[in-house]
């Protein structure tokens, strides 16, 4: 077998930086799950992608599929021919499937059940060429495109017009057509740095060809060369550098030959706050910022240039002259946001729609005022600074700066309740309550802050499912899977000891639309089985902490019993109560309708096991104990107890009167252990 | 090269591939793609090749001439191909190489910036072109006008004309780029406009009368409505734009709440699907003469298989 690279090379106009990496990798896993299907042998594969290409190196390709030995199993011989000795119709049919025209081309087989015919055949292998259009034609047309587009007079759709395609097998051009494009061996290098179009005579010259051409097609490769060039500079510039992986991927989708330089801006410009002027140099211009040593913006930037430019000092001032009225324009929208107080602003959110069955932003800003009280009185902190920063959280979303840099909501908001003179925890609360704004994402500083943020998210999870529009697999407006795991996040990780069916109630009163919140705190409670598994604890623990018999739900308490349990699970302790909470629950199934529990008697018991356990009972008090800790470690103190009472007590006594009472006692036993957890869902 | 120079090379340079030189339309429009040669002609087999300069306002980048490149009132120049041809990005670059721009020098990239317009019911896709960081060109091949599939697929360039110029010229700021010059007298772009720019962003921002403005919208929304009973697209096409300039005027005003735009934005949206659905009519009645035979034959196809 003969096996030699196929190169393939999709020429395209620039493609959508965002989406490239995915696209070279979706390409490459359907290449090489199309040789797998072709039965093609192969060794490695590479792929490429640059903003005007994408391409996949195919080692060791096999030319063409190996043959196949077909065998086929016919009729019985003694069914096969009729008396004159034609083939009946069955095996005129199976010789038919066969496109076989005679029966003296079939074989005889015997078998148990008599001799059989059967038919017998070599296929011969399809070979590279006439397999590899149909291969790449499906690897392309299923790419993870959002949105296709046509050009020309064209019917075809792709990713971005398709200008040229190199298909080379060794040395030999395939003959591939697609979109309209005949292969060859012609590619085209750096728009402006190269000649142009280069031949490539074989397909393992590819890379040396490219990079003669000015043109890294490998996109990690590319990438790290970014990050030292990044890093180079900013040695020099002898700044630090916060260096964000997403840009970095986007700056390495966009150029095929990076080069890195370094540009400033007026100091007078430091004077907007800095997330401003941030997110000016990154979501417009793609810069990487510069702090100094205490963190702080220096007034520099680093771009990544597509070109070795014969003059690199008439680039930097181009992009200096960019960032100066983007910046400028910044500091204009903060001037004019600024000669109104938050206060003022608010007004405006009378006109702003947060859902159209819910009302207005101004409306949810009451709410979340009020609630964010009612959470802060629970908490024992400044209710007044919870109401204030509750109502003015959003009025920064009719400021010019937001609707210009949407991410910057609540940042914006801290800094114009600051330069008005707002309490410091209310500037907090307010820059933060948005957090956490994406999985995994910092989470609001301060008690206060939490407070409003929980506040807000409460308020969104109760009114949209009061409506009735939970999410959906697949549709989530409202982000409220995120808004969950803030809740969660917020409570467990800054530790807030408050319960939430309670906060959950409250808001519905708030809406005044007697939502229901049962729906709303499931779901909430749903998402903890995700929390935890991220954090190595399976969800047997959570589920048993989730149905304890508690009469409230406080994130903060079932954090504490999963951790207990968790560590708990595989210990003494954890192994006593779980057996002896199974010998309980066993023995409640097994009483009858007649045998309805009440209250334990102490004065019907008579065996002194069962006193013993009735007056552990009666002394075990979980309230006091804090911590799930504590009251594990109390539960299993009834272990003797538990133990000695199945030794030696007969609970299906003969006495209704006294069967009922120890069964009794062992359904107050089952209610203390469910008061903690539910022990019988811990695997 | 002076900014009138730039438009005469760049009139000179798509005049030599084809394109019909058009003039200004002489409404108000927030870009060049609001003028006819654009809109009305991404519509429907026929084939068309435009360029033009085109004055664009937008009302609220009024910055009362304080921003060195923002202003409420620019030129584009706008450069259209129906169909797009294969190397027009190619041709896109020449045009810039014929304005003298050294494509080794400078950092030039095409970077994805997809275009939709709402109140057009349009969407595209395609690029700006950053030369050195800086947008000077939006680059988009439109799939949809008026709601109606494009086919053949028009290709869009749009220059901003000013922006270029501070490149060309090596200045910083719109006002000190040089309009006209003759031996040591220069006109600036200041000259010129600067008064302009600071009594039009007093007018967008304070003094536009609001309720005047409503009741202009209204009237421009009826009036489309009965030219395009009357089978008048073009007419009423021009009351589509004169609603559109209202309503961006209230923008600037703040006059109209986010709820209440979004109903502004369907309403205008409304009659531009309508102006379409009329102006393709229109041109099907006569034939579409400026097709191509195939593309024509193709259309029509598919309209028979709809119908």
């Amino acid at each position: 077998m003969v096996t030699k690279p196929l190169l393939f090379e999709l020429g395209t106009e620039e493609l959508p930086p965002k989406s490239l990496n995915n696209l070279r990798q979706a390409l490459h896993r359907n290449i090489e799950s199309g040789l797998e299907q072709a039965e093609l042998s192969h060794g490695e594969v590479e792929s490429f992608a640059t903003p005007r290409r994408l391409a996949i190196l195919v080692h060791e390709l096999a030319d063409r599929q190996p043959d196949q030995n077909v065998e086929r199993r016919g009729p019985a011989v003694k069914s096969a021919f009729n008396e004159d000795g034609e083939p009946t119709k069955a095996l005129a049919g199976f010789m038919r499937g066969c496109d076989v025209a005679d029966p003296s081309q079939l074989d005889t087989v015997t078998t148990n059940k008599g001799e059989y015919l059967v038919y017998r055949a070599t296929k011969i292998g399809l070979d590279l060429p006439s397999l590899l259009e149909k291969l790449l034609k499906s690897s392309l047309s299923t790419l993870p495109v959002d949105r296709k587009m046509r050009w020309g007079k064209s019917r075809l759709e792709f990713v971005r017009p398709v200008q040229w395609l190199v298909c080379l097998y060794g040395n030999a051009v395939m003959p591939v057509e697609l979109f309209g494009k005949q292969a060859s061996n012609i590619s085209a290098g750096h728009r402006f740095m190269s000649g142009g179009e280069f031949k490539i005579a074989k397909a393992n010259d590819y890379l040396e060809l490219c990079r003669k051409n000015f043109v890294l097609p490998h996109f990690d490769e590319r990438k790290s060369v970014i990050r030292e060039q990044v890093m180079d500079l900013a040695a020099q510039e002898e700044a630090q550098l916060e260096l964000d992986e997403d840009l970095l991927d986007e700056v390495t989708s966009l150029v095929e030959w990076p080069r890195a330089l370094a540009g400033g801006f007026d100091r007078t410009f430091l004077e907007v706050p800095p997330e401003v002027l941030i997110s000016a140099m990154k979501e417009h211009q793609r810069y990487f910022h510069l702090v100094d040593k205490s963190g702080r913006l220096v007034p520099r930037f680093i771009t990544i240039s597509n070109i070795e430019s014969l003059d690199s000092s008439q680039v930097v001032a181009g992009n200096e002259r960019v960032i100066r009225p983007r910046l400028a324009d910044a500091a204009f929208f903060f001037e004019r946001d600024t000669r109104t107080s938050l206060a003022e602003k608010f007004g405006r959110l009378e006109n702003v729609v947060f859902q159209a069955d819910l009302g207005t932003y101004a409306e949810k800003c009451r709410r979340i005022s009020e609630l964010a009280g009612y959470i802060a009185q629970q908490l024992d902190l400044d209710k007044d600074a919870a109401t204030r920063a509750g109502l003015l959280c959003k009025a920064d979303l009719v400021s010019d700066m937001v609707s210009e840099f949407p991410d910057l909501q609540g940042t914006m908001g801290s800094y114009y309740a600051r330069h008005h003179n707002e309490a410091d925890e209310v500037c907090t609360a307010i820059g933060e309550h948005y957090r956490p704004t994406q999985s995994g994402g910092i989470l609001p500083t301060s008690e206060m802050a939490s407070c409003v943020a929980l506040a807000d998210k409460i308020d969104s999870l109760v009114g949209i499912f009061g409506i009735n529009q939970p999410p959906t697999g697949s549709r989530d407006p409202f982000a409220l899977r995120r808004q969950s795991l803030g809740v969660i996040r917020i409570c467990v990780e800054n530790q807030l000891n408050i319960p939430l069916d309670g906060c959950l109630a409250e808001s519905s009163r708030l809406y005044g639309k007697s939502f229901g919140t049962t729906s709303v705190l499931n779901y909430i409670v749903e998402r903890l089985t995700g929390y935890y598994q991220e954090q190595g604890i399976t969800g047997d623990v959570v589920e048993a902490a989730t149905n304890s018999a508690s009469t409230s739900v406080n994130l903060l308490q079932i954090d504490d019993v999963v951790r207990t349990l968790q560590s708990f699970k595989n210990g003494p302790a954890a192994v006593s109560i779980v057996s002896a909470n199974k010998r309980v629950a066993n023995f409640l199934k097994k009483a009858g309708p007649k045998d309805q529990v009440g209250d334990f008697d102490p004065a019907l018991a008579s065996d002194k096991a069962e006193v013993m356990l009735g007056r552990a009972l009666a002394a075990l008090d979980l309230s006091d104990s804090k911590g799930a800790g504590a009251k594990l470690e109390r539960l299993a103190s009834l272990q003797e107890p538990v133990d000695q009472f199945f030794d030696e007590v007969m609970v299906m006594a003969e006495d209704e009167k006294v069967r009922k009472n120890r069964l009794s006692l062992l359904s107050e036993l089952r209610h203390q252990f469910l008061e903690v957890a539910d022990f019988s869902l811990l695997q | 090269m002076t900014f009138q120079n730039l438009i005469l090379s760049l009139q000179t340079f798509w005049s030599e591939q084809g394109c019909v030189l058009m003039q200004p339309y002489d409404m108000e429009v927030g870009a060049g793609t609001f003028h006819p040669a654009t809109f009305l002609r991404a519509i429907g087999p026929e084939n068309w090749q435009a360029a033009y300069v085109q004055p664009c306002r937008r009302p609220a980048d009024g910055r009362y001439g304080e921003n060195p490149n923002r202003y409420q009132y620019y030129y584009q120049y706008q450069v259209v191909m129906k169909p797009s041809p294969p190397n027009f990005q190619a041709l896109y670059l020449a045009s810039l190489e014929h304005l003298g721009i050294d494509t080794k020098t400078h950092d030039i990239r095409f970077v994805e910036d997809n275009w939709e317009s709402p109140t057009l019911g349009a969407w595209g896709l395609g690029w700006e072109v950053w030369m050195d960081g800086m947008e000077i060109t939006q680059f988009t091949y439109f799939q949809q006008v008026g709601g109606l599939e494009c086919y053949p697929v028009m290709g869009e360039i749009t220059y901003g004309l000013e922006r270029l110029a501070l490149y060309i010229q090596g200045v910083e700021d719109f006002k000190d780029l040089v309009w006209a010059e003759k031996g040591d007298k220069k006109v600036t772009y200041a000259d010129v406009y600067h008064q302009y720019e600071v009594e039009m962003s007093r007018f967008n921002f304070d003094m536009a009368d609001v309720e005047g403005l409503f009741a202009q919208f209204d009237f421009c929304e009826r009036e489309t409505t009965r030219l395009l009973e009357a089978d008048l697209p073009l007419p009423a096409y021009e009351f589509v734009m004169k609603a559109s300039h209202a309503f961006n005027l209230l923008d600037s005003r703040h006059a109209i709440s986010v709820t209440e735009r979004q109903r502004f934005i369907l309403r205008v949206r409304a009659l531009s699907r309508g102006v379409a659905q009329k102006y393709f009519e229109s041109r099907q009645a006569l034939g579409f003469p400026l097709a191509d035979e195939d593309t024509r034959a193709f259309v029509e196809k598919e309209l028979n298989r709809g119908n």
